[in-house]
């Protein structure tokens, strides 16, 4: 990853390849929800950049914005657009899901967990995975990491063991 | 974790091993998922011995971190490139499986879910060639570039600088403006149109595109 690559760039190459895979267009296209902690705006979400792939098909009926929780983004993204298909959308138009990120620690010591990707997932009533119904889900208030990119006098904190608890 | 799991297999009236046919994290690495396993059948089972946890870590949790263990951590990701790892590593073998799922996010937020395959994902990416193929940088180039990408996330005025061994296909960053304006453009090789003449004279046309 370089300086020409943030996770909107990301999101726009996954959102593009995930249309390619599944050969639908653009005004299929109800809900797009995007999880991240790596925003490149500090009010404009990545959703709304993507939201230039909608134009050609004058699609601008599309809920949904950005989702950020440190790395539960995504997940709580899948969630909401899941109970959209579920309930409000009735199986009629395709939602879609973008986790995108890039983890950056520039020291020697850490270097071992910097990475960067973009997920595109497909919610639709038939789909290849089923989500079940019951699930546990746990939020409580904590310190335990925080090292967004754009802050570079953060040192990296992690501690794994609030995650297990 | 532990909270979501005892929660989560109570609702369900399910064990963790028997009804659940892979187990996939969030992780920063391969090994973080390797512990919560352990962890977590701790929790269920005892105390068990080594050979014993790493025979339920090669059965339930290895086939979700081929894409992991090539990428470290992206944050909002990992647990969905695992998901995707299960899908490339297991193919057909995938079909009909139940999956337990642990998403994590810091600050705190944690979730366990579970998900059914009842058909074969479809992807055509070849991820994991991708990944593989990919060239080592060594490290003060490594650290260079990752500073230059720090110091300008965010930032306004700059043209994106770093601009070699873009893939085909993918958009790029190519400037932000000074009132904040980003442009992105996406990337594809210069093609020629190549005309077969020999096919010509054989009363065939051949176009390639390279």
């Amino acid at each position: 990853m370089c300086d020409d690559e943030d996770s909107v760039s990301m999101a726009m190459t996954s959102l593009r390849d995930l249309f390619g895979v599944s050969l639908l267009s653009f005004r299929e296209v109800g809900r797009l929800e995007v999880g991240t902690e790596s925003a490149v705006d500090r009010a404009k979400s990545i959703k709304s950049f993507l939201m230039s792939f909608f134009e050609a098909d004058a699609n601008y009926n599309v809920e949904g914005a950005d989702t950020m929780n440190a790395c539960y983004g995504g997940t709580n993204s899948l969630f909401s657009t899941v109970s959209w298909a579920q309930h409000d959308n009735r199986g009629q138009r395709f939602g879609v899901v973008i986790c995108s990120d890039s983890a950056v620690h520039p020291s020697v010591r850490d270097l071992a967990s910097i990475g960067a990707s973009s997920i595109a997932m497909l919610i639709a009533a038939h789909a290849c995975l089923i989500l079940q119904v019951p699930r546990a889900t746990f939020i409580k208030h904590s310190w335990d990491f925080y090292r967004p990119i754009g802050w570079p006098t953060n040192d990296a904190i992690v501690d794994i063991e609030v995650a297990t608890c | 974790m532990l909270w979501c799991l005892q929660n989560f297999l109570l609702a369900t009236h399910s064990d963790l091993l028997s009804a659940y046919a892979h187990v996939v994290y969030h992780n920063n690495a391969p090994y973080h998922s390797k512990r919560n396993l352990r962890l977590m059948c701790e929790s269920m089972y005892g105390p068990r011995s080594k050979p014993w946890h790493t025979l339920v870590y090669e059965s339930h949790v290895k086939a979700g971190l081929a894409i992991s263990a090539q990428n470290s951590t992206t944050y909002t990701c990992p647990l969905y490139a695992s998901l995707y790892s299960l899908a490339l590593s297991l193919e057909g073998n995938l079909l009909n499986a139940r999956i337990m799922c642990f998403s994590y996010g810091s600050g705190c937020a944690a979730s366990v879910y579970a998900v059914d395959t009842i058909a074969l994902p479809i992807h055509t990416l070849a991820t994991l060639r991708i990944l593989q193929d990919r060239r080592p940088s060594p490290v003060e180039d490594t650290i260079s570039k990752i500073n230059f990408l720090e110091m300008t996330h965010g930032r306004f005025g700059f043209e994106a600088s770093l601009t070699r061994g873009r893939q085909d296909g993918a958009y790029y960053l190519n400037n932000v403006n000074v009132t904040g304006v980003r442009s992105y453009v996406l990337h594809q090789r210069e093609r020629r149109l190549l005309v077969n003449v020999d096919g010509k004279a054989r009363g065939l046309l051949s176009i390639e595109l390279i």
